[in-house]
């Protein structure tokens, strides 16, 4: 009951942010210099099509109608209409949605799979040859260009060593595990330097909190501690240091798609780009947006399924 | 024995063993402050002195000479596939990208720490406006939100800063609103209140005085992915328009040449991990400094 309180207050905290959301998406075909429907169609389009275009997006109409009928067309499930593909904005991104989710989840597990040991070695003794290594290497790998290193890793890992899939995806669990995992290291190695961090520190308060004193009293040995203990007591962090950090993951995912090929939303919005298709990128953006919204929620939930203490302020 | 020495841990020991650590630390952090300084400053001077360390043309095209190996007479890091020396174009390109981040930095610092003071020392609805702003851009994706909006304002250097600079000030908005917030009923400002000085300068010299240590250690934090975003924005295609140099855009036009030219991706990619580091190392050391305090 309690969860189920806490599940409703969340979801009603999202509502003025998706509301915004929509608001900064809606205002960005205003931001175009001139006439957006003349710099999408070229400067060779006739008048008439212009006008076409003016009344289809309905920028012939006062502003707040206008973004009425964006919220009305929106909340109708309809994203707008691809000018380079002549289709639904939606249709064509729900296409694309598999790849980019597998990208984020595989680079997420990863980068935690990376993370969670290396900071919880740091963590065992603070200031420490073994903490100043992991710093090290934190500080390093925060400056690593993604699209350069996922250059490097093809050129090595699939060119030189013939492992792995230069580039595309392959069908099937297997072919996508097997595919998707350069492109998800190259993601992970940009998330690994943040999330160490924030872990190590949040490692290092659990470790001073009075029931790890008790249970070293209790006479536990450190590896228990640590397995028993810390580790559970990590997990709730974890999980927050991974949300506040998914923008940054579905970011890395959009330069990365390209790099690679993948063809997931990152690579449909980078199209539109080229295209001047103002609705499709404003439709990816939203989608992205909500995402990151999403998983914010999901993030905290939970957080709360994982420590009772929490609640929503 | 175990009680006798938990004792002795709470004395005098742990008081001699926290001094210890925290000259260890302190030391760590001027090392990493001074590492890091030095790497940035030896790129700023060359950047700067670009035409006089390499009095190369960094746009001019020389195509039967182009491709040549690192080690080349008069082309030390080699040539690309236009014939450009490819050290002449690195060096311009720190010009450009260097330059680019620092207006990217410090206009977003100045203008969130301003509203996100003024938001956390007034409170209220200003709070609350300024505080659904800034939950609403922290919604969209870095990265998704900077090439949406490059992509609409038009390429260019200073759309780039102008993008960097609506995506990022919330960050510095969030932070100073939150120290403000705490700071304000600290005494020294209910006092610096009683004794009549006006809002602005309360703001100005009392508070901003005071918190203005950490937006600048996050400033330096924030320049290493400032610096990654601009040069993935020129490796997509949407950075600093040709042919003037950038690292981003340079690996990109060697990237159909990875196999058989390798040099040409990697140098100006190294550049970057260089910059990155630096910054790192500076944001590093100023957070260790901060922690210590």
């Amino acid at each position: 009951m309690a969860f189920a309180r806490f599940f409703a207050s969340r979801l009603l905290q999202a509502v003025p942010v998706l509301l915004g959301v929509t608001l900064v998406v809606f205002v960005l075909i205003h931001l175009v210099p001139g006439d957006p429907a003349q710099t999408a169609l070229g400067a060779r389009a006739t008048p008439d099509a212009v006008d076409a275009l003016h009344s289809q997006w309905g920028l012939d109409q006062p502003l707040h109608e206008q973004y009425l009928l964006f919220m009305e067309r929106l909340l109708g499930g309809d994203l707008g209409t691809s000018l380079r593909f002549g289709q639904s904005a939606g249709d064509l991104i729900a296409a694309r949605l598999p790849v980019t989710l597998w990208l984020i989840a595989y680079a997420a597990v990863l980068a935690c799979l990376f993370a969670v040991p290396l900071a919880l070695w740091a963590a065992s003794r603070p200031a420490a040859l073994r903490d100043r290594v992991v710093r090290v290497i934190s500080v390093v790998g925060l400056g690593v260009p993604g699209f350069w290193l996922g250059l490097v890793l093809i050129e090595v890992v699939s060119v030189n060593w013939l492992l792995l899939p230069a580039a595309g995806v392959e069908p099937g669990l297997l072919g996508h595990l097997e595919s998707l995992f350069l492109p998800s290291l190259t993601i992970a190695a940009g998330m690994t330097p943040l999330i160490v961090r924030s872990l190590r520190t949040e490692v290092l308060r659990v470790t001073e909190s009075d029931f790890v004193t008790t249970a070293r009293a209790k006479g536990l040995t450190p590896h228990q501690i640590r397995m028993r203990h810390l580790l559970r007591n990590a997990l709730a962090p974890s999980v927050t240091v991974l949300t506040v950090n998914v923008s940054f993951l579905i970011g890395g995912t959009l330069v990365i798609e390209r790099v690679f090929g993948l063809g997931g939303l990152g690579d449909l919005m980078l199209t539109g780009i080229d295209a001047r298709d103002f609705p499709l990128v404003q439709a990816v953006t939203l989608v992205l947006a909500v995402l990151v919204v999403i998983v914010n929620i999901l993030g905290d939930l939970a957080q709360a399924l994982i420590d009772p203490r929490v609640e929503v302020q | 024995m175990s009680i006798s020495s938990s004792l002795s841990r709470t004395g005098v020991a742990a008081w001699y063993e926290r001094r210890s650590r925290r000259r260890r630390s302190s030391r760590g952090a001027d090392a990493s402050l001074a590492i890091g300084v030095a790497i940035i400053g030896i790129m700023m001077l060359a950047a700067l002195l670009a035409g006089v360390l390499s009095p190369a043309d960094p746009i001019r095209q020389d195509i039967p000479n182009a491709l040549a190996p690192p080690g080349t007479d008069g082309h030390p890091l080699g040539t690309d596939a236009l014939g450009r020396d490819v050290l002449t174009r690195m060096l311009y390109a720190a010009r450009t990208d260097l330059f680019v981040a620092v207006g990217a930095v410090l206009l977003p610092l100045a203008i969130g720490v301003a509203v996100g003071t003024i938001a956390g020392y007034r409170g209220g609805i200003v709070d609350r406006v300024v505080t659904g702003v800034v939950n609403v851009v922290f919604a969209f994706p870095v990265m998704v939100l900077l090439i949406a909006l490059v992509f609409i304002l038009g390429p260019g250097i200073p759309t780039i800063i102008v993008a960097v600079t609506l995506v990022s000030w919330v960050s510095y908005a969030r932070l100073a609103r939150d120290l403000v917030r705490r700071e304000r009923s600290m005494d020294y400002v209910l006092a610096a209140k009683v004794s009549g000085l006006p809002t602005r300068r309360i703001l100005g010299r009392h508070i901003l005085r005071n918190i203005i240590a950490q937006p600048v250690t996050f400033a330096m934090s924030d320049a290493v992915a400032i610096i990654l975003f601009i040069t993935a924005l020129g490796f997509l295609g949407l950075g600093v328009p040709p042919p003037a140099p950038d690292w981003g855009t340079m690996i990109a036009d060697a990237q159909p040449y990875f196999t058989t030219h390798w040099w040409l991706a990697v140098f100006p990619g190294l550049a970057i991990c260089a910059a990155g580091l630096g910054l790192s190392l500076i944001a590093d050391g100023l957070s260790q400094k901060w922690n210590a305090q």
